[in-house]
């Protein structure tokens, strides 16, 4: 099988071969790249974080629990989704993954229509999030370009203050305002104070 | 007689020619010696004879005294008699007595009570008559081996036999068997205890320790449910899987039947397995396990590891085996021992659990044939060990340590262990963990019991 560098991928880490194999063949046949490992030590030393994918996580393993493993990935910030598999479910355990994030927690032997859905879900979701990662990483960037005066003139636009307000807060005229305003619209490649209001949203600045 | 007359007698001849009286004079001295001579050996000779006389009247009072004292001894010889055969008759035990034949020659009253037969019905008759039949046969064997070549393990111990009471119904007896020569010929001497009783003491108890064993087996089991849960769902979760991808492969346009048969074998290995495990629960929970069969020990511990093999894997549990090949079987009730191991499998896996998350947990198992052909099966933990104040009270029945437990899974084992004439001891250093060692006669061993 040959992995196409961007294409997404199904990470299964479970200790039990039969698992293994068989859900490899499984994940497969519905169109998915899987790569397989036995233990969570051995899936981290192998980990693309650059590559969409999704977890395919059994709960209680030898070593490093799938549990040890969600906690692990947490630390590093990578969010990878996660869907465990147990094989016997407790509640204890099982909120505790929801609570860090997991999309879904099965109690083996599952549906196989329920397991692909989830799989789609949880690559759906990666994709979705890198998308939205990388136009944030972009927008920061644009707003890196800003000079501090640029900066706070779009603070005080943003807060809803109209051209003459800023003027006069920051004791300027309202030319000087308004050419300051013409270049932040230009930076940031907004055409609207709507859409300059969206990205200020999404770079937290609001 | 005096020297004076002598010389008188000598004056007269003096007169004669002196050549004659010279002679005679030389003869009467001859004659005088003579005489003292003898009257010196008859001095001696009276002085014997009372010395005789005197020996005669000493050795005649001996002899009566003799005489008395074999009186006595004849007397008490009597009493003794009496005494023996009033215990020879009083006695529990029945006692026989047989000849080099196996005729019966003496029987005590205790044989009419054991086996319903007094003895003017035996004397005379061959001891065969007490004995189920095929035990007859070889009893006329042995008597003649023994005789003829002289060495027999059942003379001066206690064997289990049955015996065959009148009424045609067997008996359970302890036997233990003499042997004695009067005037060269060889008789035989049994002594006979009736073990019904013991034997129906014996029977309740092992029946109340297989109930008991029972009862804690269920418990046991409940409480490894969990494990093995994960266990079937394992292979279950595989099968699920495979049989979906071959569904799929069947709808595929072309089929590709060797992944297809590939797939299907591996689907029969998982559900193989699956039932396996399930086999070994239901075999383990079984109420009525009496029989004893040759066992595998190896083969036991490693079917007990796997029904704790999820506790193992979880608490990451570094198992160490060192089973020894080519042990000899043992004679055993399985589940019986599969009881003990697993109960000591799960004592050393909890003893473990509340280790420092990063502290190595090892588990070590060994068996090994020790010198007396027994069969050791050693169990280790590194776990924190037994407390010193409670050495001496694991064994107790409902003695506990745990947050859950019974407090019977040990007493349960030894008692187990016990009824099959083994042993169950343990070795425990305090902060360095434990060791249970379990010792089963093996096959050879336990045909001497």
């Amino acid at each position: 099988m040959v992995f196409e560098q961007n294409n997404p991928v199904v990470y299964l880490v479970d200790d039990e071969f039969a698992i293994r194999d068989s859900l490899t063949l499984l994940i497969e046949t519905a169109g998915f790249d899987v790569q397989s490992f036995a233990s969570a030590l051995e899936f981290l030393d192998c980990y693309d974080p650059e590559r969409p994918g999704c977890l395919l996580l059994d709960v209680r393993m030898p070593e490093m629990s799938g549990l040890e493993l969600q906690k692990a990935l947490n630390e590093r910030s990578l969010d990878i989704p996660i869907i465990f598999i147990s094989g016997h479910a407790e509640v204890a355990d099982s909120a505790k993954a929801f609570r860090a994030g997991a999309i879904d927690f099965l109690e083996k032997p599952f549906e196989n229509s329920v397991l692909l859905e989830r799989i789609a879900e949880g690559i759906h979701k990666d994709i979705y999030a890198r998308s939205q990662q990388s136009l944030k990483r972009e927008i920061l960037q644009r707003l890196g370009q800003l000079t501090p005066r640029e900066m706070e003139v779009l603070r005080l636009i943003i807060s809803s203050h109209s051209n003459k307000e800023s003027a006069k807060i920051l004791k300027v005229s309202n030319r000087t305002v308004d050419a300051h305003r013409a270049r932040i619209m230009e930076k940031l490649q907004a055409d609207s104070l709507a859409e300059l209001m969206k990205i200020a949203m999404q770079c937290d600045l609001l | 007689m005096t020297s004076e007359s002598n010389s008188s007698i000598a004056l007269g001849f003096c007169d004669k020619p002196s050549v004659e009286a010279a002679e005679l004079r030389k003869c009467l001295s001859i004659a005088q010696q003579r005489l003292l001579a003898s009257e010196e050996r008859i001095g001696i000779l009276e002085q014997k004879l009372a010395e005789q006389t005197r020996e005669l009247t000493e050795s005649n009072q001996a002899l009566r005294r003799n005489i008395a004292a074999l009186e006595e001894s004849k007397q008490r010889l009597r009493e003794r008699e009496a005494k023996l055969n009033s215990i020879f008759n009083a006695a529990v035990e029945g006692i026989i007595t047989i000849d080099r034949n196996g005729c019966v020659v003496t029987a005590n009253a205790a044989i009419k009570a054991i086996l319903g037969y007094a003895e003017e019905e035996l004397v005379g008759r061959s001891i065969n008559m007490l004995m189920p039949s095929e035990q007859g046969v070889q009893h006329d064997r042995h008597i003649k081996d023994y005789i003829d070549h002289g060495h027999s393990k059942i003379i001066g111990s206690i064997r289990e036999v049955e015996g065959l009471h009148k009424g045609g119904w067997t008996v359970p007896l302890d036997l233990s068997l003499a042997e004695f020569f009067i005037d060269g010929e060889i008789y035989f001497t049994g002594i006979l205890r009736d073990t019904s009783q013991r034997k129906l003491q014996e029977q309740e108890n092992r029946e109340h320790l297989e109930e008991l064993a029972h009862v804690t087996r269920l418990g046991l089991m409940g409480e490894m449910a969990s494990g093995i849960a994960h266990e079937v769902n394992q292979p279950l979760t595989a099968i699920v899987a495979y049989t979906e991808v071959s569904l799929n492969l069947l709808k595929m346009p072309r089929l590709d039947t060797e992944k297809l048969a590939g797939i299907l074998a591996k689907t029969h290995q998982q559900a193989l397995r699956a039932g396996q495990i399930i086999h070994r629960m239901r075999d383990f929970i079984r109420s009525k396990t009496a029989t004893r069969t040759l066992v595998c020990i190896n083969q036991l511990i490693r079917d007990c590891i796997g029904l704790c093999s999820d506790d193992i894997k979880l608490q990451n549990i570094k198992l160490g085996l060192e089973l020894t090949n080519d042990l000899p079987l043992v004679y055993v009730n399985e589940v019986q021992i599969e009881q003990v191991v697993l109960n000591l499998l799960r004592n050393a896996i909890e003893a473990m659990k509340d280790l420092a998350h990063d502290h190595p947990r090892r588990l070590a198992i060994h068996t090994r044939l020790d010198g007396r052909r027994f069969i050791e099966i050693g169990v280790e933990d590194n776990g924190p060990g037994i407390a010193a104040a409670e050495l001496a009270k694991i064994m107790t029945p409902f003695y506990t340590t745990k947050k859950n437990g019974m407090g019977m899974g040990l007493s349960i084992s030894r008692s187990l262990i016990e009824a099959h004439h083994g042993a169950l001891r343990f070795n425990s250093l305090p902060g360095n963990g434990c060791t249970f060692y379990v010792t089963l006669p093996s096959k050879e061993q336990a045909n001497g019991f």
